[in-house]
């Protein structure tokens, strides 16, 4: 354990004096100050706050992702190639001492300061949003919506398989989809329009959602009603519409008018005695809308909202997820540094990155849901072999990025939603343990292999 | 006991703390396709407590084998077993210290710090490291520079500085690669010292350079290289000695006319003239007697400051009764006193 432990204090210590903490320092500083004095939201300050929130710790997090990235790119490379690893390895230091001293290094010190931007976020945070700037009912739609941590619940999922079955044998009995266009191909398609079937709201009638709620304690509290929506016109005005609120055999159930635009998130409250013994929610959208358009709801975007803890405690555990990150992308720069030269190491490391970033879209084309390219109406030989060898890559891709990719943590928090303790849990395991552990076994194996001391 | 500790056990007893078995090297390129062939099936022994001297011109394999013996470089053919065990063996590695031919230290590191870390390497303790890097920045005369970072020092210190690194586990087996390069005449002398010290504390000492009289002063053994492959090996004795030629050596306070008698005894013996010189003190010497003298005069000086005591834990005496280095005056004084008229015969009036 010394010898980590003086691996990693040599690393912060060539960092800091070497210069690049300090114009990290500078520009993490120029984003602390700079933006919160510069960045306007939508002009409400909830959106103020969220952009604050989201996009000066985002920004500082990038500008530490890049650093993380090329510095561990640089820890082990620009050793092999200064030769001061020589120093090393001939004393009694094993490849994976080597390894775990630098990325430890990396950690804490790229951490620490993640750990000092999220204070100044806070504190920023805090000062915009004192008492005495702002009016009773801005604090309370802030302490409503931002500043709190929400738990979302989705609708429970109505099984459509059958459904779904039934309108796919019909379309190839109409012969709607060509008889060589495979199956895969033509049943998500299907399955999608079902979906959107099932969640949309025709002019002047309604629609039923079922939602099983945990247990929570009784409160005055109103719970929360999150949704967005689209209409069958594209350039629709705002919709008129009714939620009606709990059990549909209670004549007296909360009734919710609204007038909202499409394609724009809405919160809006309602009284938690709406809830059964059960704790099972009901939930009815009518469309009264006067012009005749179709409201489509997405399930992935209509939640019940139910407080899960403070917002302070669902920051510290967005950062933690962020310095997970940070960790984990140093245990990549470190494997790449360690197989190549500094440049080249950080090149493919941004690529992986990149695909990192990318995760739902590589699931997509994994899943066959987008497609590149051009369809053909009927392929050659080359195009299969190409398509099939490219969904074989995106598949490879997609198994090994999926377990590791995240959106942004910062998202929820600015949107008051909750961030479980287990999603840090199962990142710390797979990313930092896993993941990292694998690379770390990867440079190892390299390094033990590895002559440092060739001529040059 | 199991095979493999056995044969390490039996290395430990045996007098070989190095064997080397038919080693070779070839770097290769890209392709995997042969480049060069730096070491040619090489073999020899360093054994317990000597001093080898690893000599050869630029690009005769030196440093090759030295990196390969420390688990560097892997060999092409053939084997190294240090103490019984293999290069690449940490427990074979906490014994060992190792000078590169040149101090790649980390430039933005003090020599303190730079010392600690090494330290921390062998797993050593907080205070027995302090106490080691005091003794040894004393001995290699940098004590006034420790919050110095490196990276401003110049190339002798640097090299002062590495080979405090290289001694600061008390190691079993020294290797050295070109130890007195960069350094002026003193640091040499000192570094010369310091290995006949660790020689007579029964350390191993690989010392690695071209220059002849550096491994002259102090090996008991060499190999010559050349091309990968030795080409003499042996005591410097056997290798220097000329069977065939003497030399007399004659009292210094000779009177003239019994000096006289003797060359003409001499002359009459050979039925020749025999060649007389006086002696000489050789540049070192005479260098290391202009700046002790220059020394005396000079409170603070600007780079190294005499170094003249070995670290206690090297030279294995206790603080309370110090074992001080002979330094370059007292060198000196003993070569005065022992100059010596030298004569030098031809080899047939042997007899």
């Amino acid at each position: 354990m010394r010898t980590i432990l003086a691996i990693a204090t040599i690393s912060i210590r060539n960092a800091i004096r070497s210069k690049l903490v300090i114009v990290l320092i500078a520009f993490l500083l120029l984003v602390l100050i700079g933006l919160p004095l510069t960045i306007r939201g939508d002009g409400t300050l909830t959106g103020h706050v969220r952009l604050l929130l989201q996009y000066t710790l985002g920004l500082a997090m990038l500008i530490l992702s890049v650093a993380t990235v090329w510095a561990s790119c640089a820890a082990i490379s620009s050793e092999i190639r200064d030769r001061q690893i020589q120093m090393v390895l001939t004393k009694p230091v094993q490849a994976a001492q080597l390894w775990l001293g630098k990325w430890l290094g990396l950690t804490v010190l790229n951490g620490g300061l993640l750990l000092i931007c999220a204070i100044g976020t806070y504190a920023a945070l805090q000062w915009t949003t004192r008492p005495s700037q702002l009016s009773m009912e801005e604090q309370q739609e802030l302490a409503k919506e931002i500043l709190i941590a929400h738990r979302p619940i989705a609708a429970d999922e109505i099984d459509l398989s059958a459904e779904i079955e039934r309108q796919y044998r019909a379309a190839r009995e109409r012969g709607e989809w060509p008889a060589e266009i495979p199956t895969r191909e033509v049943l998500p398609q299907i399955e999608r329009a079902v979906r959107a079937q099932a969640n949309a709201v025709a002019p002047g009638q309604g629609r039923r959602w079922t939602f099983n709620l945990p247990r929570i304690p009784p409160s005055e509290e109103p719970l929360l009603l999150r949704y967005r929506f689209s209409t069958s016109v594209f350039d629709m005005e705002p919709i008129d519409g009714v939620w009606l609120v709990g059990d549909p055999a209670r004549p007296d159930r909360e009734r919710i008018e609204v007038e909202h635009a499409q394609r724009t998130t809405y919160t809006v409250p309602f009284d938690p005695s709406a809830l059964n013994a059960n704790q099972t929610l009901t939930l009815e959208f009518q469309n009264h809308n006067r012009e005749p358009v179709t409201v489509i709801f997405n399930p992935a975007e209509l939640h019940v909202l139910i407080p899960q803890g403070t917002f302070l405690g669902n920051y510290i555990k967005a950062t933690l997820l962020l310095m997970i990150q940070l960790s984990f992308l140093a245990a990549i720069g470190l494997t790449a540094g360690a197989f190549l030269s500094v440049p080249v190491a950080a090149l493919a490391s941004f690529y992986f990155l990149l695909m990192l970033n990318a995760g739902r879209f590589i699931g997509r084309l994994a899943a066959r849901e987008v497609h590149l390219g051009h369809h053909h109406a009927e392929p050659g030989l080359i195009s299969q072999v190409f398509a099939a060898a490219s969904q074989v890559i995106y598949s490879a891709l997609n198994l090994l990025i999926q377990p590791v990719y995240a959106a942004n943590p910062l998202v929820p928090v600015a949107a008051g939603e909750w961030v479980s303790a287990g999603r840090v849990g199962y990142d710390l395991i797979v990313k930092v343990v896993v993941y990292s552990g694998v690379l770390l076994l990867l440079s190892v194996w390299h390094l033990r292999r590895k002559e440092v001391a060739l001529p040059t | 006991m199991t095979e493999r500790e056995s044969a390490v056990a039996h290395a430990e007893r045996s007098d070989n703390i190095v064997a080397i078995q038919h080693l070779s090297k070839t770097f290769r390129d890209f392709w995997r396709r042969p480049k060069v062939k730096a070491v040619d099936d090489l073999s020899f022994e360093i054994r317990r407590g000597e001093v080898f001297g690893l000599l050869g011109p630029n690009g005769s394999g030196k440093s090759t084998t030295i990196k390969m013996m420390l688990g560097l470089l892997q060999p092409t053919n053939g084997s190294i077993q240090m103490m019984g065990r293999s290069p690449y063996d940490v427990q074979t590695k906490a014994r060992m210290g190792y000078l590169p031919e040149e101090s790649y230290l980390y430039p933005y590191l003090t020599s303190e710090e730079t010392l600690h870390f090494f330290g921390s390497l062998f797993d050593m303790d907080r205070a027995e490291r302090e106490r080691r890097i005091d003794q040894l920045l004393e001995m290699i005369g940098l004590q006034h520079t420790r919050r110095r970072v490196v990276g401003e020092f110049s190339k002798g210190m640097a090299r002062r500085i590495g080979l405090a690194q290289a001694l600061i586990n008390d190691p079993d087996l020294i290797i050295l690669d070109e130890p007195t390069s960069g350094l002026d005449p003193i640091g040499c002398r000192q570094v010369k010292n310091l290995i006949q010290t660790l020689a007579q504390r029964g350390k191993t000492v690989l010392l690695c350079s071209h220059l002849l009289a550096d491994v002259e002063d102090v090996c008991d053994r060499i190999a010559i290289l050349y091309n990968g492959r030795i080409q003499a090996m042996g005591s410097i004795h056997e290798l220097l000695e000329q069977r065939n030629r003497y030399r007399v050596t004659l009292p210094e306070e000779l009177p003239p006319e019994q000096l006289n008698r003797i060359l003409a005894e001499l002359r009459t013996a050979l039925n020749d003239e025999p060649d007389i010189d006086h002696p000489r003190v050789d540049l070192e010497q005479f260098f290391l007697q202009i700046i002790e003298k220059a020394r005396a005069d000079v409170q603070t000086p600007s780079g190294t400051t005499p170094a003249r005591k070995i670290a206690e834990y090297l030279s294995d005496k206790q603080a309370d009764a110090p074992q001080h280095c002979e330094d370059e005056s007292a060198i000196d004084q003993k070569d005065q006193d022992e100059r010596l008229k030298n004569l030098t015969l031809p080899s047939e009036e042997k007899n």
